[in-house]
């Protein structure tokens, strides 16, 4: 685990909210590695934003209580940091590519401006020096007539090519961890497929450690080293992502994939998993999935199942697993 | 740009055009000005002679005509009761009405703007609770009240400030700071708002991500988007001080447009009233054109709109 970019042991997050407090995060651990893709699947509400946002706290910290027994960035302790020092692994050690580029990107500033601020912040550029460097990253994620666009605001762009400006706003820095998060999801279909893959050409390129957020688990089959699921805010399973598309062992993880089409094989009926996430005010005393899992026994229903480590390095937390059940 | 801007400046002058109409109908329709104006034993060929003489007997459009070519020329007519033409009386008292709005309005900003933004980032705490408390005590408290208490503690009590009357600067601190309590009641709570409102939006979280300075963060992300409806309240703000603060002026006796227009009210002196109501439209009208000129610089958006 030394070569770990990233490494989150024990995260949990609670926000206050009107009064109520919300677990969104439950005793998360993970980690990515150097040069490794990691995706976190989920749907809306499973926690995997808010855990990606706290690794550099970018959650309100009026609402939000972030505790962990360790959590670290390329070595530095996150939870320890300063407001100033926190500032500095902002950018140049985690970068983020938000879901929305419309509202995620200042509308009142010209894009060659939100490019260069970083590079000028983090690696002193001067003005002129950063505004050369923005046009060459805007060409390299593609934006035709970058001498254009670099003095253009968000709303004169197209939504593809926002979230392009996103991205090279994000590389401008070089980070060591680059943290996606559903980044294409806000963009057309067809807009989709190429943000995909530039990111990936950039991210093998320049071999950062990267997290790609999503709840498209048919997104990451050729995006992904891994896939960590979470649901109800905790992880349920974490496999190498061909382990975890030929057999999924959480029963979740199991439901995901069969509502998913397939490319290898498109004419197999989508299932939908039966009922609803759970109201994540409501603290449930077993595994949070039991209510909407076929395999669920009464053992289910009053104790969590904890997060263990398979024999093939596979974790996955659940008391009947599908696959290399042990109990 | 240009086009927003232009078409702004018709819509402006069209305004003014309905204002001047308004003002003419109504100035027409509060009785006949000779029967005011006339000696008590005239003739009813006296009053018909003094009709001719002012043009009344012409028919209505005529007369809207002459009022609208002579008013842009800078005539807005004479009153009898002061004897004096209607523009000279307010060239004379719109310095002082100029003045008063200039420190009224700075002091305003000076205030509501940083007090604002702080009860912004501090929400939630004591200070934000005091200070939104206490801007909306101001907000309800009368003008006339706000000017007396201030007369009683700074003139009468501490004998620091002139009660009231129009000289050195020593006059203008207390009818200023009247003012400037009143405007900056109703801007801090939109600043601390508009604030507010901003630094949750998507784009300062990706401007903190960036791992840029907080201050950067604060006022080159946030501050020129909070600015937006800020501007407009400020522009009516500044439009209804320079107009004429009628109960602050009459209470400090400031010689300004307001105490102006109150004589006029009580003494039926039309010609007077219409040339304030006009003059003060006219700066409504300028002073929103100003505004949107400054939406053009604060957000570039809308020169595409």
């Amino acid at each position: 685990m030394s070569d770990a970019v990233l490494s989150v042991e024990g995260l949990s997050v609670d926000f206050a909210v009107g009064g109520s407090i919300i677990h969104a995060v439950r005793d998360v651990s993970l980690s990515v590695a150097q040069g490794e893709v990691l995706g976190l699947v989920g749907e809306s509400g499973s926690g995997k934003s808010v855990t990606m946002l706290s690794v550099v706290r970018l959650l309100d910290a009026r609402r939000t209580a972030i505790t962990a027994r360790a959590m670290s960035v390329d070595g530095h302790s996150i939870l320890d940091l300063r407001p100033r020092a926190l500032e500095d692994v902002r950018g140049p050690v985690v970068s983020y590519i938000f879901q929305d580029p419309l509202t995620a990107l200042n509308p009142l500033l010209t894009v060659g401006r939100q490019i260069s601020e970083g590079m000028r912040r983090h690696k002193g550029l001067s003005r002129t020096a950063a505004r050369a460097r923005a046009l060459d990253l805007l060409r390299r994620v593609g934006i035709p007539a970058p001498e254009l666009r670099i003095n253009q605001l968000p709303h004169q762009l197209s939504g593809g090519m926002r979230q392009r400006v996103m991205i090279a706003m994000a590389l401008a820095v070089e980070p060591k961890l680059l943290i996606a998060d559903e980044p294409t999801t806000a963009l057309d279909v067809t807009v989709q497929a190429e943000i995909v893959r530039l990111v990936q050409s950039i991210q093998r390129e320049q071999g950062m450690a990267m997290v790609w957020v999503t709840h498209d688990l048919a997104l990451l089959a050729r995006l992904a080293d891994r896939v960590v699921v979470m649901y109800a805010g905790r992880i349920v399973e974490d496999a190498l992502a061909e382990a975890l598309y030929d057999a999924p062992a959480h029963p979740y993880t199991a439901g995901l994939l069969a509502s998913t089409s397939r490319i290898d094989d498109p004419f197999s009926e989508q299932e939908p998993i039966p009922g609803a996430p759970p109201d994540p005010r409501v603290v449930h005393p077993g595994c949070s999935f039991a209510p909407r899992c076929s395999r669920a026994q009464a053992r289910c229903q009053g104790e969590v199942p904890a997060l263990e480590i398979k024999a093939d390095g596979r974790r996955v937390a659940c008391f009947y697993p599908l696959t290399g059940s042990q109990t | 740009m240009f086009s927003f801007l232009s078409k702004r400046f018709l819509q402006a002058l069209l305004v003014l055009l309905g204002v001047s109409f308004a003002t003419f109908i109504v100035g027409h329709l509060t009785g006949d000005p000779v029967e005011l104006m006339a000696r008590e034993n005239a003739t009813e060929q006296d009053k018909q002679d003094l009709r001719v003489y002012l043009g009344l007997d012409r028919p209505l459009e005529q007369q809207y005509f002459s009022f609208i070519v002579k008013a842009v020329q800078g005539d807005l007519g004479f009153s009898f009761v002061q004897q004096a033409k209607v523009s000279q009386l307010i060239a004379e008292r719109l310095p002082a009405t100029l003045q008063l709005a200039a420190a009224g309005f700075l002091l305003a900003l000076a205030i509501s703007i940083p007090l604002g933004i702080i009860i912004a980032l501090n929400r939630g705490t004591i200070w934000d609770f005091l200070v939104t408390t206490l801007a909306m005590a101001g907000q309800a408290a009368p003008g006339f009240w706000i000017g007396l208490m201030l007369v009683v503690l700074f003139a009468v009590h501490l004998k620091v400030l002139p009660v009231s009357g129009y000289g050195g600067a020593a006059y203008i601190v207390l009818p200023a700071i009247t003012l400037a309590l009143q405007s900056s009641a109703r801007l801090t709570r939109l600043v601390r708002a508009s604030m507010l409102e901003v630094l949750s939006a998507d784009y300062i979280r990706t401007a903190h991500s960036k791992g840029l300075r907080e201050r950067v963060v604060l006022f080159v992300h946030a501050f020129r988007g909070a600015m937006i409806p800020v501007v407009t309240m400020a522009g009516l703000e500044l439009a209804e001080l320079v107009s004429g603060a009628f109960i602050t002026e009459t209470i400090f006796a400031w010689p300004g447009i307001g105490r102006l227009a109150v004589t006029a009210v009580s003494q039926r002196d039309f010609p007077v009233i219409q040339g304030v109501v006009l003059m003060s439209a006219a700066f409504f009208v300028l002073i929103n054109f100003l505004v949107d000129v400054l939406y053009v610089v604060i957000d570039p958006r809308v020169k595409l709109k």
